[in-house]
């Protein structure tokens, strides 16, 4: 009886590590934002109800819902047709367009974005290509456009590799039967492709929308004040207005935004499939 | 031969611009008939019915069907039914919805949707399946829904690329039977490619043996059997022995093999394509001789060697000693365990039962 049960902990045992480092990196900061979203600077739910009655935040949540969801648009847009070259080109072409996707993921988010900073800045190339065309170029960083471009290169790579996954493991010989059974090629694509590669278009976008929401460095850097997204209001909150327990709320809100999308989506799908 | 509903002219594909896998092929096929490609791995069979299905085109030549030139015409404006090894369903489709796929495509009216699908799963026998999921049948279940997708319609031609395949044995000649029933019943033209030989012979009206991209023989089972017009074609289809002939002399009715000499023969090829040529005795043509029974036209004593025993029958190879030459012998299952493991014993043939190829 004993043995049996030393037995079946064993397996638990050995997630001991792993839990460890969870509970101190991970949920202990959680827990203590959690706390100060309701004791600082008194106790209470003043800082939650503040979110509510200022207009100025809940346009900031706002905001940041719409930029995400525009993200997560282009996103899909941009990534659709590269994913389906990847999956009906041969292998050469595949493995050199996955290279062109996975290179920039390698290279860090910062670095992306900086050298946006450089390409976009006032003396940049784009100016400079914009000038010798004859016009005077406008201004393009610390706009929105500049945010969302940002965000969209950097956040790319996961949409291309969720429809990847989803896609090259449809079989093509799908579309050939189609054909032969009176489809024509466009026909046979969204009749038979697309709906086989919708997974994917989830996966991807539940991904690409959920990062974005949390997103930081690029939209602050590349972005403008005037379209601040929730993580820019956080750390604006802390850094410049040392108001940690309003600032704590701001997080926890994002939290249950995030949380309410995965638990759709692990109610509809299940959330395993999101890491293909 | 009736009017050629398809006929290929001089058909040549290429994928590489250098190798042809298709080189110069010419083909009629009836309205109705049964027809099998057969042929080794490469040679050609798949390329062939694929430019028949649309999804190839030749480099040159030219594929007719009911008197229209399709060379160019794209795969969805033929009428054409195409079954894949893998079956190809759609998986997001009920199957049901995948039968009834291509009846949408022709914009045909609900109403008769309806009635012809359910006609359809009717002659494959998934009456009961319609509403089921492709991954939530088995294999020969799955086969039977491709089946039905690629007949509903009523296509010209129904083309199968090894579709038995991934089936086992007893499910797989199940669904041999099942598919001549439904090509009786249906009436359609069929072109099925298999490299199983038996598959080949049991249900087809006529064979196309494949080699090389180009069509070594066309003719009934039987024709080829027992009349191949190549050694490839003798060897390839059922068991055999061939024998390297010296000389032939058909005015007199004898070859010449060079260890054994002369052997006595009725049937010739007509139009021999090979130098030199050879003599098939099929193993189900010897027999064995006890002693005092009178010899047949050709005798030889030869060494047992080996015993195959299959449980319906078995097969004999032995060698004539002094020789390079070795015998397949069939004989019955009891025959086949009464023999000795070895020693010498006594065979022959008539010169009725030997082919000059
Ligand atoms: N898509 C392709 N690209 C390049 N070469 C090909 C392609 N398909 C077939 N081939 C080549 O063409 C030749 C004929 O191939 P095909 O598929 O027609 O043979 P098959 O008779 O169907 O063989 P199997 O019995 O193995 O299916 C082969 O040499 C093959 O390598
Ligand atoms: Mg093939």
């Amino acid at each position: 009886m004993i043995a049996w049960e030393s037995k079946a902990a064993k397996p638990y045992l050995l997630m001991a590590p792993v839990v460890a480092v969870i509970a101190v990196c991970f949920l202990l900061p959680i827990l203590n934002v959690l706390f100060l979203s309701f004791t600082e600077p008194t106790v209470s739910l003043h800082n939650y109800a503040r979110i509510f009655s200022v207009p100025l935040y809940l346009r900031v949540l706002a905001n940041t819902f719409k930029n995400a969801a525009l993200v997560t648009v282009i996103c899909l847009v941009l990534a659709y047709p590269l994913a389906y070259t990847l999956v009906r080109r041969g292998p050469v072409i595949a493995g050199i367009l996955l290279a062109a996707v996975a290179i920039p993921f390698w290279t860090g988010f910062l670095v992306r974005t900086f050298s946006w900073l450089v390409i976009f800045g006032a003396e940049g190339p784009v100016a400079g290509v914009m000038r010798w065309a004859g016009f005077e170029p406008p201004r393009m960083l610390f706009t929105t456009f500049a945010a969302l471009w940002g965000m969209t290169h950097i956040l790319l790579p996961y949409m291309v590799m969720a429809l990847y996954g989803v896609m090259k493991r449809i079989n093509m010989q799908q579309i050939k039967a189609a054909e032969s059974l009176g489809a024509t090629p466009v026909i046979a694509f969204w009749r038979v492709f697309v709906p086989q590669s919708l997974p994917g278009v989830i996966n991807g976008c539940v991904l690409v929308f959920t990062m974005c929401l949390g997103f930081y460095v690029t939209p602050v850097l590349l972005g403008t004040p005037t379209d601040m997204m929730i993580a820019q209001l956080i750390g604006q909150q802390v850094q410049e207005l040392l108001a940690w327990g309003f600032a704590a709320a701001l997080s926890v809100m994002l939290m249950i935004c995030t949380f309410a999308i995965l638990a759709i989506y692990d109610r509809f799908f299940g959330l395993q499939r999101l890491w293909g | 031969m009736t009017t050629p509903y398809i006929e290929l002219t001089n058909v040549v594909r290429s994928y590489d611009g250098r190798t042809r896998a298709v080189d110069g092929i010419n083909l009629s096929v009836a309205k109705g008939e049964f027809i099998t490609f057969l042929g080794p791995s490469g040679s050609g069979k798949t390329t062939t019915l694929m430019m028949l299905a649309g999804f190839e085109e030749p480099d040159s030549g030219g594929i007719m069907l009911a008197g229209n030139d399709i060379t160019h015409v794209r795969s969805w404006k033929r009428n054409i039914g195409v079954v894949f090894q893998n079956y190809a369903l759609f998986p997001h489709m009920t199957v049901r919805k995948n039968v009834a796929f291509p009846l949408e495509m022709r914009k045909v009216d609900a109403a008769t949707i309806g009635s012809k699908t359910t006609e359809a799963l009717a002659l494959v026998g998934l009456t009961d399946f319609a509403e089921r999921y492709p991954t939530q049948l088995s294999g020969g279940q799955q086969q039977r829904v491709a089946l039905a997708r690629g007949l509903v319609f009523e296509p010209d031609v129904l083309l199968l690329d090894e579709p038995l395949g991934a089936l086992d044995k007893n499910l797989r000649e199940h669904m041999q039977v099942e598919l001549k029933r439904i090509h009786r019943e249906v009436g359609i033209t069929m072109i099925y490619v298999t490299h199983d030989q038996s598959e080949a012979m049991t249900m087809s009206d006529r064979v196309v043996v494949f080699r090389g991209g180009k069509i070594e023989q066309v003719g009934k089972p039987i024709e080829l059997y027992d009349r191949p017009k190549t050694r490839f074609v003798a060897e390839f289809i059922g068991d055999s022995n061939i024998l390297d002939l010296s000389s032939v002399n058909q005015h007199e009715g004898w070859v010449e093999h060079q260890s054994i000499g002369r052997i006595k023969v009725q049937h010739f090829n007509p139009s021999p394509s090979t130098e030199p040529r050879y003599l098939l005795v099929r193993p189900e043509e010897l027999v064995t001789l006890p002693d005092g029974v009178e010899p047949p036209d050709n005798s030889f004593t030869i060494e047992i060697g080996t015993i195959i025993h299959y449980g319906n029958e078995s097969v004999m190879i032995g060698s004539i000693p002094g020789t390079d030459v070795s015998l397949r012998v069939r004989v019955s299952a009891r025959a086949g365990r009464d023999l000795p493991d070895r020693g010498l014993i006594r065979v022959g043939w008539s010169a009725t039962n030997g082919y000059v190829v």
